[in-house]
């Protein structure tokens, strides 16, 4: 077998992965709470096993009949019994199979959807850690796995643990010298148990990493397929995903490798145990100590053991799997947001501006581990309110991050991001680069600001933005269906749409991260306005590579490398002859 | 393979009773050493049995797996097919290729142990025929009508099979929206609302997961019925026959026990009709997508039709090496919402700057110039051919089209610009620069959906990636619209040198980029301009206004 190696890309930073302990509680602490249901499951599931032992008693009536050379009649008793006694059981299966069902699926559900309330409020970092493969993976795949592995390992388990009950007692009753005897194959069973259980815990993680893997690769294409189509990347991208999907089938055939040796190790410690008993009553037999009949008993009883043990044994089995499925689930629910540090006003500049401007106060900030080279450094900035500050500097200058950072997507390496003393949130809203249209309609997606909004209110911030004239003239209007699968917009109208779901929101700080670069013309004058009209009366970040938007700000930072470099007005900035005054020749350079 | 195993195994499992049969009755006449040999054929038996199962359940789950890796992959060849008309949103696709395959493969890996069963079955039916023609023809018709009624039973099971798949396919798709906009969801502090829409959708995929479940768990009761009925009605005449003197009581034991032991394969049996109607409504989903009209035709496909109608007989065959150094691109087809025509031409060797000041109709021509559609009206014409005449592959690769919002992929950096001779691509892009403060330069790697490298970084990496392909076109759109001034009009000086002499089509509005094109073509409502940057803007209000802002 091949060793269980983490592959490279496995060794990147992913999701959080919940220890066995947390687990364990979280399935306890599910069937503690719907103990009346799980009685009843597990008692319909008792029933079941204990009506699928009448068959062997009712053929033994007919065959004692038999030996009493009794009329036909005799078998009508048996089978009557038989017939009511399946009767029972099929009722008993399908309540096992209803209530197993109401146990495990709500109970999925309500996890999945706790993860993904959990994975949007983490920190962006972390949350976008493993890529969207790795949270989607968990929420679909992870989720899968469970629900088959925790309804299958249910019943077997009962009806199996019910006929291990049986044939212990029976072997007992025979002779309890042969349940001696029975012995020494436990303690092989156990060892066994726990090899299994060591070994192959590390390939089923890893198995799931591998299928968060197939998952990105997959989301990767089918995200972009305009892009895979254009530059003929179709063979590529197959064969990503035919690696990432043969990795995971990898695991998959390694972890049933693993599975095959255990039972074929189980079957060698059956073979002792039957071995034991066939050799005490050969000399049991051969003493006199017991008949023919007892032995033969005896050892069918040891014969019939071996299944219900094997199924007992792999539940365990099912519960790995579900448990690296849950471990993975958990890891994101209960991850410990990193606690927001109180803030502490390091300079004085920061305590004497107790009042409500935002204040950035030497904010540093690293995506990878601590070592690596930092996005932002000891950035200080300070937005009054209604005042509006431009961030510019060349691309990669760490101006994204700053803005992540005020806004509180990111939790700052060092120094705070403030209003008054207190955290930001819920007062600072931010524009991201990337505009991002959710699937359903216009008027959907600017309630996400507001829920509560009502179409006077939605056409009323479309006009103030000036987006009203060209959504009106989309088909359905408000109600026309963007994002994927929609109706296609521009991306100049994306950002449009994303400047009035600002007015919904109506925050005292906004951040604009390059909130009019999309798209440059008809669009575009309107974005212009509809920025104006975001961040009238407002204090504003605002981050914008088209410099006439930033000519007016009461204060330009530029920024190189994550540090501020310059700062002060358009003015002083051209006069003082450095990075922004060369920002600015580019810029202007075609544009007087 | 797994099915012969399989069968091995359960003959196996038939003969450990047989074997601990023998060696006590040995035990019986000879004392403890005439159970020696016995012990030993016992443990042979437990290797063969053992051995069988490890091999078995080996093959069936590569076939199981296998199955579902084949199926994955159909889901991508259809999605990443070149003439497009892929509807379903990426989480969708992301289900057909998760959950559906593998519901397709699960039914693949368990027809092994099922064959084996059938196989058991048939044995024992025809020792029972042996034992007893009554008692095996009632036997026979007796299993064919509870495995027709099972089978009956479970197709029934497929719809709702279906609309089960059809609810987390949604939920799935909401959630890779989430996450998609993660970004802007938390910049205007909307999680909640996210997550209460994830929960509206999770609860309606497990509504339809608990209705299915409900009806599993009724064929569940039926497949205990049927068991059971199979079990009485052995016992039932067996007895029957046998309290009559037409059954030996050695035959009736063994015709019980046969029946006893072959509970388990008929269980097998019973349960492989859920699994099918499962797997069947798995691949009807995915047929859908795979039969799913193409949004172009795709001349390389023979015999494919295009949803238009338009065969593919009189495509020309040109070849690979097919040289458009020379060929002009003739535009004259309709755009945008109103279908307003726009006609220019791209001369070939030149650098063309085209500005629409309509954003929607701009958008529209690298789109058709990609062939992600085709125009309404009107045709796009390469050296005098129509693009919808030329393979899909060659016209692509002659004519490339950088799209606006092209995607970088999960992989690294070198994977993403290709291999060959791109550190001169990276260079006019000054995409260098960005991979040079990336922690492991070219073998970062980059992952979907994370934003490991900001905006501009990625719009810089993805005209790279587009300039290293050196097509005889090539078609860029607003490439950089995310980048700095000053690095921009870097960018433009090195465009221009690296595209020299070779026939380039920007889309664009950016003065920095117009202003070193050899030509810019300016469309309005009024119609189209053929001139220069410099004489435009001197001489059109309409161009200053939508150029310079």
């Amino acid at each position: 077998m091949a060793p269980v190696t983490a592959p490279a890309a496995a060794t990147a930073r992913l999701l959080p992965v919940a220890d066995n302990r947390h687990c364990l509680a979280w399935a306890t602490g599910h069937a503690r709470r719907r103990p009346g249901l799980l009685a009843a499951a597990l008692g319909a599931m008792v029933v079941t096993a204990a009506m699928g032992l009448a068959a062997p008693l009712a053929t033994g009536e007919i065959v004692q009949a038999l030996v009493e050379r009794r009329g036909r009649g005799a078998a009508v008793g048996p089978v009557i019994g038989l017939a009511l006694a399946v009767l029972v059981g099929a009722l008993a299966a399908r309540t096992a199979g209803r209530l197993s069902a109401r146990l495990v699926l709500p109970a999925v559900a309500e996890l999945r959807e706790d993860v993904l309330a959990a994975a949007v409020a983490l920190p962006v970092d972390v949350a976008e850690a493993g890529g969207s493969g790795d949270l989607i993976s968990r929420v679909c795949n992870d989720v899968d796995q469970i629900t088959e592995a925790a309804q299958e390992s249910l019943a077997d388990f009962t009806s199996a643990a019910l006929a291990v009950c049986a044939a212990f007692i029976g072997l007992a009753a025979l002779d309890w010298r042969f349940l001696l005897a029975a012995l020494p194959a436990v303690p092989i069973q156990l060892w066994t148990l726990r090899w299994y259980l060591r070994s192959s815990r590390p390939v089923y993680a890893a198995g799931r990493i591998a299928e968060g893997r197939r998952t990105e690769s997959l989301l990767g294409t089918f995200a972009a397929l305009p892009t895979v189509r254009a530059l003929r990347l179709g063979p590529a991208r197959r064969a990503a995903a035919a690696r990432s999907s043969l990795d995971a089938v990898s695991y998959e055939i390694q972890a049933t490798r693993l599975a095959t040796r255990f039972y074929g190790r189980l079957n060698g410690a059956e073979l002792i145990g039957l071995g034991t008993i066939l050799a005490t009553a050969a000399v049991l037999i051969h003493d006199g100590g017991t008949t023919v009949g007892a032995a033969t008993s005896a050892a069918l009883f040891f014969v019939g053991l071996f299944n219900p043990i094997n199924t007992v044994l792999g539940v365990f089995d099912d519960l790995q799997q579900a448990g690296a499925g849950i471990a993975r689930l958990l890891g994101v629910r209960d991850h410990e947001a990193v606690p927001v540090p109180v803030p502490v006003p390091r300079s004085d500049r920061a305590a004497a501006a107790a009042d409500s401007s935002l204040i950035i106060d030497e904010v540093s900030f690293r995506y990878g581990p601590p070592g690596t080279q930092e996005a932002v450094s000891g950035i200080s900035i300070d937005v009054a309110p209604g005042r509006h500050v431009a961030v510019v500097g060349v691309s990669g200058s760490g101006k994204s991050t700053l803005a992540g950072l005020a806004a509180g997507l990111y939790t700052p390496g060092s120094g705070s991001v403030t209003i008054g003393g207190a955290p930001v949130a819920g007062r600072v809203a931010l524009i991201a680069q990337q505009p991002h249209l959710f699937a359903g309609t216009v008027a959907d997606n600017l309630r996400l600001a507001a829920p509560e909004a009502d179409d006077a209110r939605i056409s009323a911030v479309l006009a103030t933005t000036g987006a009203l004239s060209w959504v009106s003239a989309l088909p359905q209007g408000t109600e026309t269906l963007i994002g994927a699968g929609g109706h296609p917009l521009t991306g100049g109208q994306a950002q449009h749409l994303a400047l009035a779901r600002l007015l919904l929101l109506d925050p005292p700080f906004v951040i604009l991260d390059e909130a009019t670069a999309e798209g440059g013309s008809d669009a575009a004058r309107s974005l212009d306005e509809a920025a104006r009209a975001a961040t009238r009366d407002r204090g504003a970040l605002i981050i914008a590579h088209r410099l006439s938007q930033v000519v007016a700000a009461a204060q330009i930072v530029v920024l190189a490398d994550g540090r501020v470099v310059e700062r002060g007005t358009h003015d002083e900035l051209l006069a003082a002859d450095g990075h922004y005054a060369h920002l600015w020749l580019a810029w202007s350079r075609h544009r007087s | 393979m797994a099915c012969l195993l399989y069968s091995s195994h359960q003959l196996g499992e038939s003969l450990v009773p047989v074997v601990v049969g023998a060696a006590i009755a040995a035990a019986a006449d000879g004392g403890p050493a005439r159970t020696a040999p016995w012990l030993a054929v016992l443990a042979a038996d437990f290797a063969l049995l053992s051995l069988s199962f490890r091999f078995g359940a080996r093959a069936s789950q590569r076939a199981k797996q296998y199955a579902a890796h084949e199926v994955r992959m159909l889901v991508v060849d259809r999605a990443v097919r070149p003439g497009g008309g892929v509807e379903p949103p990426p989480g969708a696709l992301l289900t057909l290729a998760g959950s559906d395959a593998a519901r397709i493969g699960a039914f693949a890996g368990i027809c092994a142990s099922g064959l084996a069963a059938a196989v058991a079955l048939v044995v024992a039916t025809a020792l029972l025929m042996w034992f007893s023609p009554v008692l095996g023809a009632v036997v026979l018709v007796c299993v064919t009508v509870l495995l027709l009624a099972i089978s009956k039973a479970s197709d029934r099971l497929r719809a709702g099979y279906r609309g089960e798949q059809q609810g987390s396919a949604d939920a799935a798709t909401l959630a890779e929206d989430i996450v998609r906009g993660l970004r802007v969801l938390r910049g205007i502090g909307a999680e909640r609302a996210a997550a209460d829409a994830y929960t509206a959708a999770s609860r309606s995929a497990l509504n339809a997961a608990a209705r299915t479940a409900r009806m599993e768990s009724s064929l569940a009761g039926l497949r205990t019925l049927a068991t059971g009925t199979y079990l009485m009605v052995i016992a039932g005449v067996g007895g029957w026959l046998a309290l009559g003197g037409r059954l030996s009581l050695g035959h009736l034991v063994s015709a019980l026990g046969l029946a006893q032991f072959l509970t388990g394969s008929l269980q097998t049996l019973f349960g492989l009709g859920p699994a099918r109607a499962r797997a069947i409504a798995s691949a009807e989903r995915v047929l859908e997508l795979v039969r799913a009209p193409v949004g172009v035709i795709e001349p390389q496909v023979p015999g494919l039709e295009a949803p238009d109608g338009r065969d593919a007989s009189n495509v020309s065959d040109v070849s690979d090496v097919f040289d458009a150094s020379d060929a002009d691109l003739q535009f004259r087809a309709a755009v945008g919402r109103s279908g307003t025509a726009l006609d220019f031409t791209v001369q070939p060797g030149r650098i063309t700057g085209l500005v629409v000041d309509d954003t929607r109709a701009a958008a529209d021509v690298p789109a058709l110039l990609a062939r992600e559609y085709d125009p309404v009206r009107g045709e796009v014409r390469l050296g005098g051919r129509a693009l919808r005449d030329y393979d899909l592959d060659t016209l692509r690769s002659t004519v490339l089209v950088a799209l606006h919002d092209a995607a970088l992929f999960p992989g690294t950096v070198r994977d993403n610009l290709g291999a060959h001779g791109s550190a001169d691509a990276a260079r006019t892009a000054t995409a260098d620069q960005v991979i040079s403060t990336l922690s492991e330069g070219w073998d970062t790697v980059l992952s979907e959906g994370t934003r490991s490298v900001s905006g501009g970084q990625r719009q810089r990496l993805a005209l790279a990636r587009a300039l290293a392909a050196r097509p005889a076109v090539l078609v860029l759109h607003d490439p950089t619209t995310a980048v700095d001034s000053a690095t921009e009009a870097v960018i433009a000086d090195n465009l221009r040198r690296y595209r020299e002499n070779q026939t380039t089509l920007i889309v664009t509005t950016s003065p920095t980029l117009l202003s070193r094109c050899d030509r810019v073509v300016f469309c309005d409502s009024r119609g189209a301009v053929d001139s220069t940057h410099d004489e435009l803007v001197a001489s059109l209000d309409a161009y200053r206004a939508v150029v310079v802002r």
